[in-house]
């Protein structure tokens, strides 16, 4: 192959144009909460049709990274998740912008974006034929593990709050339940009065946003918003500045979130969001800090964005290698394809070496200009914590509301979803029940039942399968049984604590 | 800088504000009942498709979710080429099938339309979607602009038959042997399913049929994942969507192999077809295509319907959407409003038949 000239009809100004066009879009559309990377692509997938193939592609792509990276901003500045994989996001981001220290935060999470970014691309470019073969090695049983596992963050994450934790996560995957049951497209969990608006269940985006961005803006409103209540630590001048020595001790983190992040992207069908989750728990496991994950730790924000950016390079590995996107922005880019008229299949490399080197390519560029246009503006974006909140909160609300319409192209029962969990998030905290948990069992619930019908469907409904799939199987049970034991031995340890403070 | 950002904030409220504003639609209403529209001798009614189209705004939905399934596809690219020759703005949201149906059988004007294929009787046939709600009768059923010719049900390359009628042979002779078939339920590759139960029921017995079982899940990459984990024996996809599959070069434990076409041979492919296997239900050959409609709300005018039957006409005929729905796998057809009506009508009371002599779909899954 001719590397020069691909490297010539790939930098041309038409799609260095394209690359920076996708990127700052991406990036609008992952930081206004309720829109994400999937929907970015899809909105501009028609466009690619006057273009072609290698210009759609550093186009889709723009938008691919640039929305996974965008939906930190709103995660870190105002505690709103901009997608579904930036929840872990919040959980550290938002504490260090409440002690003035967002712009550092900012600057940390694009650079854990890039390092992310980075790692999964030298997996797709160099190890995708063995990760392609272990990915298939993962059937409905392993991928309820996996799944299954990813929920112990449930646990991690309700220290002092153990039992409320299980329950509010069982109550979220028991509401992910409501809807259409694929297998015999019958309702269920519905009552018969919604059997049209709940035909398919609550949708994520509007649960998502309902529950964390207005249930938040509500209590804020019954507090009001006097002088008194602005938090003076967030303009604090003296806070802690970025610098890239924040990153210091923090390789094995970026290189395990990474892996993590990059790992749950080669898993077709296992969603993104739980590439964070997932991350995020290790993160917390390992650490020597533990009680300050949660508080503001920068261990925390790099776990998450290194994992949900590593993602990207994860979902294209079976995407190019099988033919099967690995989630669901990578599900749509064949969209890109299919209007070129071509099939993406298991000889895509061989018979397209041209068009791989350009993913490979433009991934590299794109997840560079992602880099480039977050993180040297970053000053001023995260001067928007300074902006009035109640200027600020019309604003977010419209946009919220704007996000759950367009979340399944024009539903309006989704913006009723949004004031419901609104209500319920509200009162979740009045109750101080935890909503987190919540959140994470209805994002997982739909494809744990997915994963262990597929599994009790595939043994004939014998449940010892789950046991006897081979050595994979095993250590997943290992690590779901390690993960809660040492959240339990935590819960009693901290019980115990709290006892003797008492005394 | 204050000042700066709430400029900022008001400039995207309001471009948030327009956007919600394009969502809406606007409306040419239609003619007043006295108003009677201009009929030819024929008592069809005449209307200048550019006249009446331009500058309409109408929203599509589709009964699928997916912007990369064939529903999607067809449907973006006949409604694109509309829009650019009658200067309309057609847009096609993927809302599903459920939220689709309730759309068309409520909608009041012209400005909503669906775009769908045969799953828009099927469903209800299947009892996914209530007959009382739901019928073809409380809708205008309209153009048709394309058809699938690639319905097909694949299997492993290694697997020990190589047709749907060897796939029967083969269970005669191993009659402890369950095999899975992986489909979804109320659509077209139930119908394909049902097709080859009955024609097993009828040809070695209910016995051997009763280890026939539908696997059911979702798109063609489940599926895939579901042949590949072992989890069933053979899968319902387009054809177009698995070719890849079948060619040489690709690993043995992804590789497939086209065990059946439900409707007609493809050109260039010997694939078998349903018919060439003998595949039939009680002597009856068994042939089935996917088509693709369009179906409006009962509240369309005569004219909107004239009006949208010439724009089909008039686009599905060009070489230029003849050669784009060919690249993408499927084929150009152009039957009017009241073709369709007639076929599709006769073609939903044929499958009922079928439907009625199955068991039940619950019977089957497992």
């Amino acid at each position: 192959m001719d590397y020069m000239s691909l490297f010539a009809s790939i930098f041309t100004l038409q799609n260095l144009t394209m690359a920076a066009l996708g990127v700052v879009m991406g990036i609008i559309f992952g930081a206004i909460p309720g829109m994400t990377a999937t929907m970015a692509v899809a909105v501009f997938l028609p466009l690619t049709y006057a273009y072609d193939l290698q210009t759609s592609l550093i186009l889709l792509l723009g938008l691919y990274v640039g929305g996974i990276s965008g939906g930190l901003v709103p995660a870190i500045l105002i505690n709103i998740p901009g997608t579904p994989s930036s929840i872990t996001t919040c959980f550290d981001g938002y504490p260090m912008t409440l002690r003035g220290e967002g712009e550092r935060a900012l600057k940390i999470g694009v650079t854990a974006s890039l390092l992310g970014g980075l790692f999964s691309l030298a997996c797709l470019w160099l190890f995708t034929p063995p990760l392609a073969q272990l990915a298939i090695k993962f059937s409905a049983v392993e991928k309820f593990l996996v799944i299954l596992f990813a929920m112990t963050i449930i646990a991690a994450l309700s220290k002092g709050k153990m039992k409320e934790g299980i329950w509010m996560g069982l109550l979220g995957v028991l509401i992910a339940m409501m809807g259409t049951f694929d297998d015999n497209n019958k309702l269920r969990l519905v009552p018969d009065l919604f059997r049209k608006e709940l035909i398919y269940g609550f949708s994520l985006l509007p649960v998502l946003i309902g529950l964390f961005a207005l249930g938040q803006m509500l209590e804020e409103a019954e507090r009001g918003m006097p002088k008194e209540n602005v938090d003076s630590a967030m303009f604090n001048k003296d806070a802690r500045k970025f610098s890239f020595s924040d990153f210091k001790g923090q390789t094995i983190n970026v290189l395990r979130s990474s892996a993590l992040g990059t790992f749950m992207g080669i898993l077709p069908g296992v969603g993104g969001s739980a590439a964070s989750l997932m991350a995020y728990s290790q993160t917390k496991n390992f650490s020597k800090n533990k009680d300050e994950l949660g508080k503001g730790a920068t261990e925390g924000l790099i776990s998450s964005e290194s994992a949900n950016n590593g993602l990207t390079g994860g979902a294209l590995i079976p995407l190019l290698s099988m033919g099967i996107p690995g989630d669901s922005t990578t599900a749509v880019l064949v969209g890109a394809f299919a209007l070129q008229g071509m099939s993406i299949g298991p000889l895509f490399i061989t018979k397209y070496p041209d068009l791989w080197y350009t993913i490979l390519i433009a991934l590299v560029l794109c997840n560079l200009l992602m880099f480039a246009v977050m993180f040297f503006p970053i000053k001023l974006i995260a001067k928007i914590v300074r902006v009035p909140k109640q200027r600020m909160y019309p604003v977010i609300i419209l946009m919220c509301v704007v996000g759950a319409y367009a979340a399944n192209y024009g539903v309006m029962f989704d913006v009723w979803s949004l004031v419901i969990f609104a209500v319920l998030g509200y009162l979740f905290s009045k109750l101080k029940l935890p909503a987190t948990p919540f959140l994470i069992g209805f994002i997982l619930g739909g494809d744990l039942e997915h994963y262990f019908v597929d599994a009790l469907k595939g043994s004939g409904g014998d449940l010892t399968v789950f046991f006897t799939r081979g050595p994979i199987c095993w250590v997943l049970w290992l690590m779901i049984l390690a993960s809660v034991a040492y959240a339990v031995i935590q819960e009693r340890g901290s019980k115990k604590e709290a006892k003797k403070e008492a005394e | 800088m204050k000042k700066l950002l709430c400029l900022m904030l008001v400039m995207v409220m309001a471009f948030s504000l327009v956007a919600c504003g394009g969502t809406t639609t606007t409306t040419t209403p239609a003619p007043a009942a006295s108003e009677a529209p201009a009929e030819n001798e024929g008592g069809e009614v005449e209307v200048d498709p550019a006249e009446f189209l331009k500058g309409k705004t109408i929203r599509v939905v589709i009964g699928s979710t997916s912007v990369t399934g064939d529903t999607y596809l067809t449907s973006d690219l006949v409604t694109r080429m509309i829009s650019e020759k009658y200067e309309c703005n057609i847009k096609v949201d993927p809302i599903g099938a459920g939220r689709a149906l309730e759309e068309i059988v409520t909608v009041k004007g012209e400005d909503t339309i669906m775009m769908f294929h045969d799953m828009t009787y099927l469903g209800v046939l299947f009892g996914a979607y209530d007959e009382e709600d739901y019928k073809l009768e409380n809708m205008i059923v309209g153009a048709s602009y394309g058809f699938n010719p690639g319905d097909s049900f694949s299997a492993v390359a290694s697997a020990p038959y190589d047709t749907i009628a060897e796939l029967g042979q083969w269970m005669s002779e191993n009659p402890t042997e369950t095999v899975r078939l992986a489909v979804e339920a109320g659509g077209v590759s139930q119908l394909g399913f049902n097709a080859i139960y009955m024609w097993i029921s009828e040809t070695y017995g209910e016995e051997i049929a009763a280890n026939l079982k539908a696997f059911v899940t979702g798109s063609t990459d489940e599926k895939l994942q579901a042949l590949w984990d072992g989890n069933c024996q053979g899968i319902y996809a387009a054809a177009s969507a698995v070719e890849e599959y079948t060619l040489d070069g690709v690993d043995d434990q992804l590789k497939l192999k086209v065990i059946g076409l439900m409707g007609g041979s493809i050109e260039g492919k010997d694939w078998p077809t349903f018919e060439e296997q003998g595949i039939a239900i009680g002597g009856t050959p068994f042939v089935f295509t996917k088509e693709y409609i369009a179906c409006y709300g009962l509240g369309a005018s005569k004219e909107f319907v004239a009006a949208m039957d010439a724009a089909f006409e008039d686009v599905c005929n060009s070489t230029e959407y003849i050669e784009a729905i060919e690249a993408l796998g499927y084929k150009a057809q152009c039957l009017t409003s009241e073709e369709v009506n007639e076929h599709i009508y006769n073609k939903r009371a044929e499958m009922a038949a079928v439907i009625a002599n199955c068991p039940s779909f619950d019977d089957l899954v497992g």
